[in-house]
């Protein structure tokens, strides 16, 4: 443990003054165990603190609430990135709430529709185009 | 300087992802004390609102891009409002008198006048004829309750030199004090 002297604690007040919260960190303990022992130590102190409960009667008014206001009224947020944008969209669309429903609904569309198509969308070659194939069929090229 | 367990990463981290609650709660945190900060540099409560008007914007700008580690938010948002108080004396400086400048401090109005201590209004004055670095000195480690490290390195100084400059600025006040007939330890 390092110990202090008179001298180093009386630079010590002169500069950080009475408050022991003010020393520097690597030295507050070895000038309270100096003040917790000697009466000079805490003469010396004792002046110095009338210098701080001087500096300390000078607190300036606090900023006015308009200047707060006028801060927040001026925060630029990030703009969202193509990934937010999804995202927001995505959730404009219902999100996952919505999302099985709808996988359902396609699949069951998906095995309904071939079924539906079979029974009315199959056409069959009417008369005419049948016709119509066997007149190429005789054209002399194709009889040699 | 320890930067890992900065109290303000949580609100930055807000802001980085949009919440603009993170800016609340930075100015919640921080105003009243730069504000103090830029006063007793400035000696003008208009020209600290200017200068934490800049501040605070350039940290809104600043908070999402902000790299942990380095140093805390709170020492680089001291540094800027330094920066910026610096800027404004040299400003002063350059277009005014010298006379004048003596004069620009605030005005109070009367009923401020009369409820103010004699004291305070001493404390005020000492600090106003402090040399800068002196008066930044002394603001910082005395009224912004920065450690000697983060005080001297802010002002790009050895703690030696802090010291230094500290124990001269304490000795100036005490003799301006002196002089005006209320040396610390008289009657308040």
């Amino acid at each position: 443990m390092t110990t202090m002297d008179l001298t180093r604690f009386s630079e010590l007040l002169d500069a950080y003054g009475a408050d022991p919260r003010r020393w520097p960190a690597a030295e507050r303990s070895a000038a309270q165990d100096l003040l917790a022992g000697c009466a000079q130590a805490l003469e010396l102190q004792r002046k110095a603190a009338l210098l701080d409960e001087a500096l300390d009667q000078y607190l300036p008014a606090p900023p006015a609430p308009a200047l707060r206001q006028k801060l927040l009224g001026a925060v630029p947020l990030p703009r969202p990135g193509w990934r937010d944008a999804l995202t927001d969209f995505w959730r404009d669309l219902g999100g996952w709430r919505l999302a099985g429903p709808a996988f359902a609904a396609s699949l069951a569309l998906g095995a309904l529709l071939p079924l539906w198509l079979d029974e009315t969308a199959v056409d069959l070659p009417d008369e005419d185009l049948i016709a119509a194939v066997q007149l190429v069929d005789e054209l002399p090229e194709w009889n040699p | 300087m320890n930067s890992s367990d900065d109290p303000d990463l949580p609100a930055i981290e807000r802001i980085r992802n949009g919440d603009a609650g993170g800016c609340r709660v930075l100015l919640e945190r921080h105003l009243d004390r730069l504000h103090a900060l830029a006063t007793r540099l400035l000696d003008s409560s208009a020209d600290a609102d200017e200068v934490c008007q800049d501040a605070f914007m350039r940290a809104w700008q600043q908070a999402p891009k902000w790299q942990a580690g380095k140093a805390r938010f709170s020492t680089w948002l001291h540094q800027v409002v330094l920066n910026l108080s610096r800027d404004r004396l040299r400003a002063r400086r350059a277009s005014l008198p010298l006379d004048a400048i003596a004069e620009m401090a605030d005005e109070d109005t009367p009923e401020q006048a009369h409820g103010r201590a004699d004291r305070a209004q001493s404390v005020r004055n000492g600090l106003r004829q402090l040399p800068e670095r002196q008066r930044e000195a002394l603001v910082l480690c005395h009224f912004q309750s920065l450690s000697n490290i983060e005080a001297a390195a802010l002002l790009e100084l050895s703690v030696d030199a802090l010291e230094s400059l500290l124990a001269r600025a304490r000795k100036g006040l005490r003799a301006a004090l002196d002089g005006q007939g209320l040396a610390p330890g008289a009657a308040t």
